[in-house]
This record gives structure tokens, C-alpha cells and sequence, in this order.
């Protein structure tokens, strides 16, 4: 087989019904994902003998628990991203008759798990097709997600984690929906004060590119049980986190950096409407407690912009949750 | 009946819109005639045939009669290899087309399975030094 380039080759996801037993993409819901770049691999600690037998160089080797792993980078659609999103550590509400709005908040689960259908927490299955080979991971979730600009187009990068590497038997035929990108037009950010369901006012026309993170510090875990491949992935601390820089105009944030002040900050794309409510398509991060971690402002040199560079952290909050990823989409999954 | 083809995905509305690379667009749920130069664009894309591709899937489906002889998949020949080794010998001659074991000169190895079927060519071995090897 001669050599081959990554763009000939395709991602594709199904959601499973019973954790880590592999569908394949041939499965009705398969959903062929258009992406940037992908890593997943097969991860093992295996084992290595150190047995003295008059020699300096380990002398065996024996297959050791593994499980898979890897990073997806995607340009963000909201046809696409719920999909990736139910399989995550969020709690799921879902409202609308098409476009669907599908509002995930951090749930308090500690591992991955999953449900012949609905609206809850689910694993996946995702096949990925390298110079026409297929590798499939079995019982995946995400567990870290990141969604940043990139030259204004809206990125979303998930890292993955699963329990196995299957291999694929029929790999089905790929059918593609067509992209739809949040550019430059689509991006807004708010601020405001934190609440449970905070007031945001006008869009803040300051800010010079957001990059947020949620992590769920994701971990496999393998038990006895005859079997090499991870038993289950858990779950730890929730981490929510956002950088950005923007024009240095007033010191009202800075100094609410200094108070540790709760803020709420809103990051919102939109496509087919003006706001959420009237777009088809949108993806919407709310932090709705946080405070700044750091706030620098300095004089760069004599022809810089003055700019503020900004990083926050989400914190817990009564009756309301810390985070809020909304995405509104004509995906209906049932 | 031509080649028909349909995309079924019930997380999507109908009518929502799939493209099949090769074979063009297709509205979800609903069933659309591919054109032979539609079937050929496909196997040159995947090699494979729409039919072959597409039999264990529950995403897209086909039926009717394909207009294009459905390729083989890549790396699968249809005619049996004329190398004369043991194992293509029996596969030739099963398709008709012999294939004599012959030397061609320097050494040939034995097979590496010893068969009772298998001819043993009556010219014998005969080693000889490659043209313009200075000994």
C-alpha cells in the first residue's frame, strides 16, 4: 500500500449503548465528523522483566493494562459538538421542537457511563480510517475541552479517553453534512456580575480573542478482571478556566481582580440570527461565578496597545451552576 | 431498476442534506438515482463499489442494479497471480491459465511445503554466474 495523506482519512462517531462494546460506523447514528487533526492512540504500561539471569538488559517483556487516548481538534459546529458533549461528564437539558438547545452543566459523576438512548450521559465509539486501516476506540468520553479563536474561526479541541481499541469490521460509507463554521462575524463576549443565571447587558467590545478550558481530570482505571483494557474512566476535580487580553480602558475589572470580586463572563458564537434565540446554530460558554486569577497590565513599548492579559477560574454557586456549555442545533438525539 | 441510493440518519430532520463523496448530495430519508459517471466518481474515490461499500450499513443503503461493474476492493485481483510459486500454480490452474514452474536461471528453493500434487520440474537446477560478473 503506498503511502497516504491525512486528508484522505475520516473520524466517525456513534453512541454507544452499553459502555466500551464497540460499534462500529456501519451502526444507524453514526455520524462522520469533519476535523483538523486527530492523535488517539493505544496507551499500555507494559511490563519489562528485570530478572538477573547474568545479563544488564531486561530479559522479557509481558503485555501490560492499557487504554486509549488522544486529542480531536475540530472546527466547532453545532451539528456536530452535542454529540461530543453527551459524552462528557455534563448533565444534559434539552428544550426545543428543531433547532434543539442542549444546556450542559458539570455533573458530580465519577466515572463515564452510559444508556441505551436519551438525554444522559453516554459513551462512545469512534472510528478513525488512517490510509484506508480503520481503528476503533471503544467506551470513550471527553474528558477535557478547550475552545479557543483561530484567525476567528471558532476551534474546539477535546481530549479523549477510552477503554479499548477494537478493530472496526465494516467501515460503513461516509456521509458528510456540510461544514458550518462560526467565523468572525459570529463571536460575542459579556460581562457581568455572577449570579446563578447572570444579567448580561451589552456585548463587550474589548476583548482580543478567549481561549476556555473544562477539565475533568479524566483518568482510566483497570481492575482484575482478565481482561487488559481499562474497566471504567473516572472522573476528578471539575476545572473551568479562561484566558483572554483586551483593550486596557478602565480599571473597573482590575480592580475587581484585586477584590476577588465574582464576575460572570459570557463567550457566545452564533450563526443564522442575530442573538441565541433567533440563530439555527449556536454554541454559548457561560462562567457564571468566577474571579480573576491574574490580571497584567504594563506598557509593552512606545508603539504598543495597551492591553490587559486576563485569566479566570470558575467557581461554585448556589442554586446555579458554575458553568454552563449551550449549544443550539438541529442534531435531535434521542 | 438503476442504482439507487438513500441516506437515513434519524437524528437529522428529513430533507436534511448528506453528501456522499463521488456520489453527490442526498436529503436525509429520502431515495435518489446515481448516474454511472456518479458510480464511477465513487469507485475511483474508494475502490470500491456502491454496492459492496454500503451492504453492512444501516446509515446508507442501496438497491437496484448498478450500471458499473462493481471494482473489486483494493489489493484483490479477480485473476490469479501467473508468479510461479506452489500456491499461485493451483489457484491458475483452478481459473484455467497453467502455470509451469520453470528456472530462470541462479537458485531456485523448493517450496516450502512439500506437496504430493505439485510437479517437480524434470530440468534440473543449474546454477550459473550472472553476465559480467568478474570472478
Amino acid at each position: 500500500m503506498p503511502a497516504g495523506l491525512g486528508g484522505s482519512g475520516w473520524l466517525a462517531i456513534t453512541l454507544e449503548t452499553v459502555m466500551g462494546t464497540y460499534l462500529p460506523p456501519s451502526t444507524a447514528g453514526t455520524l462522520w465528523v469533519p476535523i483538523i487533526s486527530e492523535s488517539l492512540h493505544y496507551e499500555e504500561d507494559r511490563y519489562l522483566s528485570p530478572q538477573i539471569r547474568q545479563s544488564t538488559v531486561m530479559s522479557d517483556a509481558k503485555p501490560g493494562y492499557y487504554h486509549v487516548e488522544g486529542d480531536v481538534v475540530l472546527e466547532a459546529d453545532a451539528n456536530f459538538l452535542p454529540y461530543f458533549a453527551h459524552c462528557s461528564r455534563f448533565a444534559i437539558a434539552k428544550s426545543g421542537a428543531g433547532p434543539y438547545v442542549y444546556d450542559y452543566t458539570p455533573s458530580q459523576a465519577g466515572s463515564a457511563s452510559t444508556a441505551a438512548s436519551g438525554n444522559v450521559a453516554r459513551t462512545c465509539s469512534l472510528t478513525v480510517v488512517r490510509n484506508g486501516l480503520g481503528f476503533g476506540y471503544a467506551g470513550c468520553t471527553m474528558g477535557t475541552w478547550e475552545f479557543t479563536l483561530d484567525n476567528g474561526v471558532l476551534r474546539c479541541s477535546l481530549g479523549v479517553m477510552g477503554l479499548s481499541e477494537q478493530l472496526p469490521g465494516a467501515l460503513g460509507t461516509p456521509a458528510w453534512i456540510s461544514s458550518g463554521l462560526f467565523g468572525a462575524d459570529a463571536h460575542s463576549v459579556y460581562v457581568a456580575a455572577a449570579a446563578a443565571t447572570p444579567t448580561f447587558g451589552a456585548a463587550d467590545l474589548t476583548f482580543n480573542g478567549f481561549t476556555s478550558n473544562i477539565n475533568f481530570n479524566a483518568a482510566p482505571q483497570n481492575r482484575i478482571n482478565a481482561n487488559r483494557s481499562a474497566s471504567y474512566i473516572s472522573f476528578g476535580e471539575t476545572e473551568a478556566t479562561y484566558n483572554t487580553e483586551l483593550d486596557f480602558t478602565s480599571r473597573t475589572e482590575y480592580d475587581n481582580f484585586k477584590a476577588t470580586t465574582r464576575r460572570a463572563v459570557r463567550f457566545e458564537s452564533v450563526r443564522g440570527g442575530a442573538t441565541f434565540t433567533l440563530a439555527t446554530e449556536a454554541v454559548r460558554l457561560d462562567f457564571n461565578n468566577s474571579i480573576y486569577e491574574s490580571y497584567d497590565v504594563g506598557l509593552g513599548g512606545l508603539g504598543d496597545l495597551i492591553m490587559a492579559t486576563t485569566t479566570g477560574r470558575a467557581l461554585g454557586i448556589a442554586g446555579g451552576a458554575p458553568i454552563q456549555l449551550s449549544i443550539k442545533s438541529a442534531a435531535n438525539i434521542a | 431498476m438503476a442504482l439507487e441510493v438513500t441516506v437515513t440518519n434519524d437524528d437529522f430532520p428529513k430533507g436534511f442534506e448528506f453528501t456522499i463523496n463521488g456520489l453527490g448530495v442526498f436529503k436525509n430519508g429520502e431515495t435518489r438515482e446515481v448516474t454511472a459517471d456518479q458510480e464511477r466518481a465513487f469507485v475511483a474515490e474508494t475502490g470500491m463499489g456502491v454496492r459492496d461499500s454500503v451492504k453492512a450499513s444501516e446509515v446508507v443503503s442501496a438497491k437496484g442494479t448498478s450500471s458499473v461493474k462493481d471494482s473489486p476492493p483494493v489489493g484483490v485481483s479477480d485473476t490469479a497471480s501467473l508468479d510461479p510459486t506452489v500456491e499461485n500454480k493451483k489457484a491458475a490452474e483452478k481459473a484455467g491459465t497453467p502455470v509451469e514452474l520453470i528456472s530462470v536461471g541462479g537458485i531456485s528453493s523448493p517450496p516450502d511445503t512439500i506437496d504430493d500434487e505439485v510437479a517437480v520440474p524434470d530440468t534440473p537446477v543449474v546454477l550459473t554466474k550472472p553476465p559480467g560478473e568478474v570472478t
